[in-house]
């Protein structure tokens, strides 16, 4: 067909879809002078199924587009209220990160005129338009050579260099182009419908928990969003069952949850009149990196699945997919290189293609029978937000002190380090819910990655260059620091679905980052397999001590410094010694263990002290987080014995504001000083170890060893001063 | 605490046993008795009873808000005894290191794809069958060819028993989710009560969807042995019984390429026999 189909047009870029990934991707397109042409069925304006929500991420897009201004004409959102079961009620769900200016908050805007104003964007910066129903890309020798349209009077073809496909869910495109990925999971539908409130509307985002139906729960949620003072945007969505299968009637879904806001949220919006056409699609999530580009076509936005798995939403990684896919193009079209299309979209957004479904069965779980108690409801609400809070917008390791540290010695180490992390990325991602989200925070957490670091500076001191093995040994040697963090999270209490799910969290990360070390150890050399075994063991046994001393006030300086040694200095021992392997190093190997012993036991020193005083905001641990739970470090045990009637508590967990009197304690009786003087002790000596390693190119050794003084300096200031100000 | 769990764990599961057993029986004859042989062995070994012991913690599941200081013996024993198995495989060389970390990493994505469908009544018997290839699957490949690299087997070999462990793994697999049916007081059926459908299940349920209404939520004492009383009038036992010999006779066809591999047969036949023995 497409070879008799008459051509009717053709431009450097065919952009099937107009919607916001569409319009955006054309919009870059035409600014870096391309010719682009959108193609949509539809006459605009038109109205789509959607939440309206503009989250910051995609109000930031719209500011790089120079369209601040309509994120600003949009109803300002200041947070996301949850109401369980009509019932309880929390607020403070919308926690943007602190770099986002209060004027990139969300903002919610009519899918009606959002998509106009993007479409005409694109157009003032040059593309052009045509509506046409597309029926399929025009596949020729494996390259896309341009779309055919489906008119009345026969088949018309539109030539192009290079195809987007941006037409959505329920993307033509991908079917006709057999690139696949659908999947036989559970699929995600979605409804909305407007209302005028009788009520004036706050500006927050009421999410409803749990979906009822006919008498059962669904897994998923029903949203109120204000899009102006007396107008809300209203709607579900929820999971349903793999494709082929029965499901609720998603119409009937919404009257359902209509009717309840009705009868049991009155108070708040009073009648709910003039209703809108309901409308809803099916929303595209399980995104897959390998699924994004078919050579010279590719897809973006929900024709690449990249709707959010756990909330549905779907505007800014649309637009953002869709630059990604736009600047493909242009750099393929200038260089002739193959766009990585995935890899760039999967690297932006490494929580796409995870199912998170369980997470909303949890919620459903918990909120089932309708009867938490306050204190299990706040667990639950931590643990949530625990996992979801901080999505890692901008996963490198760029902010990290152990990168700033390494580059100014050497910018080979901050390359390497980036290696490293890209490797990381890879080998933690799965299917699974939010493991690699949680992993790569623990990365990015404190000093940064202080094994993968270590071991980067130990190959490097051997003069030769950091090549894939001293990478590996690096990835693998953070993998196993990753998996010690995960395993002393385990509880002997299983008794809630929040406490069940740490632990079998703590159990699965824990895994995957052992496993994934075991196999890219072998990478580096064979002999690093034997090693890592031996480090995992050691490690276990000092979490095991760990476990035994939990809550036991009489806990020890010299069982402080043993598990030290046992965890940390095993890590650093191994970290050091399979860079040192990996770059064929052999003749001075154990001081090279022992240098990563002494810097990584004196890093654990030095994080245990800002644990107590200042906490960790990437992991979200507050001050005094380890005395909480009964982890009594070095600076505790140190105060114990300068003021034995610090026991007196310590057998059980302390409240907030007990910790609070321990911590201020704890400083007086002098534990915190005596812990950063035990810190600087094992920093100098792995400073000296470094010394005497450093030739020929081992200046990286001694800078990762001022490093654990530098974090104590932060929080308590030089030690001169720390002197003057006890 | 980890020990007496290892021990009582390996007296339950057949699983344990029988990858030792391949990765013997997968070497020559004149191998069997090496000390890399026993050093292989107890890799995999360590690598079974490691995660079994994780698994355990996760089949408990949500229940009385008691505490049990076991789950952080076994957590942390798991993760030791994993340590252990790495460094027994070291001892035979980078290839069967790479395939031992390959095979480990490869189970846990299994267990973790498994924890994700927890309490999904529309999981599909396809889903199933591929995370059993890629976690049991994975296991008894490994054992086999271990215990062939050992011996110096071909890759023509070494990808035939690829194949065959993964078909049995699979079969094994079944073996041990039709155990539910047997009784209902049995870890296998308090595993569907706690959310983990196997095969005999989902096929039931493509049979009588009605069953689906009845799981998706934690069940125990008359609530489970409703729904598995469901599962067995569906046919899903017979069903799934099926699917166990078609995999047992592609492990038994994947052997006829190599020489030397009766006992592997034999081991095969034995898991199909066990499952004509329980119907009786």
């Amino acid at each position: 067909v497409s070879e008799r189909a008459p051509i009717v047009d053709q431009a450097e870029v065919v952009v099937v879809g107009g919607g916001p990934a569409g319009s955006v991707a054309a919009a870059t397109l035409a600014e870096l002078g391309r010719d682009v042409l959108i193609v949509d069925q539809s006459s605009f304006p038109r109205e789509k199924p959607c939440g309206d929500g503009l989250t910051h991420s995609a109000v930031e897009v719209l500011e790089e587009l120079g369209l601040q201004a309509l994120a600003e004409e949009g109803q300002p959102v200041e947070d996301c209220r949850i109401v369980i079961a009509h019932g309880t009620e929390t607020k403070g769900w919308y926690r943007p990160p602190d770099r986002i200016p209060r004027s990139r908050f969300m903002r919610t805007v009519p899918r009606r005129d959002l998509d106009q104003s993007l479409l005409d964007a694109a157009l003032e910066r040059g593309a052009r338009f045509a509506q046409a129903r597309v029926d399929e890309p025009v596949i020729e020798d494996g390259e896309a050579r341009g779309i055919l349209l489906s008119k009345p009077g026969g088949a018309e073809r539109i030539d192009a260099r290079y195809v987007i496909a941006a037409d959505g869910a329920t993307s033509r495109m991908r079917r006709a182009s057999g690139i696949g990925g659908e999947t036989a999971g559970s699929q995600v539908y979605a409804v909305r419908q407007y209302f005028t409130t009788q009520e004036s509307l706050d500006p927050v985002f009421d999410v409803y928990v749990p979906l009822l139906y006919e008498g059962g729960l669904l897994a998923g949620y029903g949203w109120v969003f204000p899009i102006a003072e007396w107008r809300a945007n209203v709607g579900v969505a929820y999971y349903g069952p793999p494709a082929g299968r029965p499901r609720a009637r998603i119409r009937r879904v919404l009257d359902a949850f209509v009717g309840e806001l009705r009868e049991r949220q009155a108070g708040r919006f009073g009648e709910l009149s003039d209703p809108s056409r309901p409308i809803g699609s099916p929303i595209a999530v399980h995104f897959s990196p390998d699924r994004c580009e078919l050579g010279n076509l590719l897809f973006c936005g929900e024709a690449a699945r990249t709707a959010d798995p756990l909330t549905g939403e779907g505007i800014s990684f649309s637009m953002r997919s869709a630059r990604a896919a736009a600047l493909a193009a242009d750099r393929a079209l200038r260089t002739g290189a193959r766009p990585a299309l995935g890899r760039t979209v999967g690297r932006e957004f490494p929580r796409l293609g995870q199912n998170l479904s369980l997470l909303t069965r949890v919620a459903v779980g918990a909120a089932d029978g309708f009867a938490l108690s306050e204190a299990e409801h706040q667990r639950f609400v931590l643990a949530v937000r625990r996992v979801t809070g901080s999505a890692p917008d901008e996963p490198g390791l760029e902010a990290t002190p152990v990168r700033e540290l390494l580059a100014d010695e050497d910018e080979r180490f901050a390359e390497s380090l980036d290696h490293v992390n890209e490797r990381l990325l890879d080998s933690l991602r799965t299917e699974f819910p939010f493991g690699l989200e949680t992993l790569h925070r623990e990365v990015r957490a404190g000093a940064g990655p202080v094994a993968a670091g270590c071991a980067l500076a130990a190959a490097g001191a051997h003069g030769d260059e950091l090549g894939d093995r001293a990478v590996a040994a690096a990835q693998a040697a953070e993998l196993v620091a990753l998996a010690d963090r995960c395993f002393p999270r385990l509880s002997p209490r299983m008794g809630s679905h929040v406490a069940w799910l740490n632990n079998a969290m703590s159990l699965l990360l824990g895994d995957l980052a052992l496993t994934a070390a075991l196999g890219v150890a072998v990478d580096a050399r064979a002999r690093c397999a034997a090693e890592l075994g031996a480090a995992i063991r050691r490690i276990a046994e000092g979490e095991m001590l760990d476990a035994d001393d939990l809550y036991d006030p009489g806990r020890t300086i010299e069982r402080c410094l043993e598990s030290l040694a046992a965890r940390a200095g095993s890590w650093g021992f191994l970290a050091a010694r399979l860079g040192a392997i990996a770059s064929g190093r052999s003749d001075d190997i154990d001081a090279v263990g022992r240098y990563g012993r002494d810097l990584v036991v004196a890093h654990q020193i030095a994080e245990d002290v800002r644990d107590l005083l200042v906490g960790e905001e990437l992991t979200r641990r507050r001050p005094g987080s380890d005395l909480r739970e009964g982890a009594y470090t070095l600076p505790v045990a140190y105060a114990i014995e300068a003021d034995p009637e610090l026991r007196d508590g310590l057998s059980s967990p302390l409240s907030g504001a007990d910790a609070g009197a321990v911590v201020v304690r704890i400083r007086e009786s002098g534990g915190v000083e005596q812990a950063a003087a035990e810190c600087r002790r094992f920093a100098d000596r792995a400073a000296e170890a470094a010394a005497e390693l450093a030739a020929p190119r081992g200046e990286a050794l001694i800078a990762l060893a001022g490093l654990p003084a530098a974090r104590l300096e932060q929080v308590l200031g030089s030690p001169a001063e720390a002197a003057t100000h006890g | 605490v980890t020990l007496a769990r290892v021990a009582e764990g390996a007296r339950r599961s057949a699983s344990g046993s029988l990858a030792a057993a391949i990765l013997v029986e997968g070497a020559a004859p004149e191998e069997r008795e090496k000390p890399s042989i026993a050093a292989a062995a107890r890799a995999v070994e360590a690598l079974e009873a490691g995660l079994r012991l994780h698994d355990e913690i996760l089949d408990l599941g949500p229940g009385e808000d008691g505490g049990d200081p076991g789950i952080v013996a076994s957590g942390l024993g798991g993760a030791w005894l994993l340590g252990s198995g790495a460094e027994s495989i070291a001892e035979l060389g980078d290839v069967a290191a790479a395939m031992w970390g390959d095979a480990a990493h490869r189970i846990v994505r299994a267990r973790m794809i498994e924890f994700g469908d927890l309490y999904d009544a529309g999981r599909t018997p396809a889903r199933y069958l591929s995370t059993a290839e890629l976690g049991s699957g994975s296991l008894l490949s490994l054992a086999a060819r271990l215990g062939a690299l050992a011996s110096g087997a071909d890759q023509r070999t070494l990808a035939a028993l690829d194949e065959f462990g993964r078909e049995l793994g699979v079969a094994a697999q079944i073996r041990a989710d039709l155990a539910a049916l047997d009784d209902p007081d049995r870890p296998a059926a308090l595993r569907v009560g706690a959310g983990r459908y196997g095969l005999p299940v989902l096929l039931a349920i493509e049979a009588d969807p009605g069953i689906a209404g009845l799981l998706g939520k934690p069940l125990g004492g008359e609530g489970l042995a409703t729904a598995l009383e469901r599962v067995r009038s569906a046919g899903g036992a017979e069903r799934a019984g099926e699917e166990l010999r078609r995999r047992v006779s592609g492990a038994r066809s994947a052997l006829d390429a190599v020489s030397g591999t009766e006992s592997l047969a034999e081991i095969a036949s034995g898991v199909e026999a066990d499952l004509a023995e329980a119907a009786e």
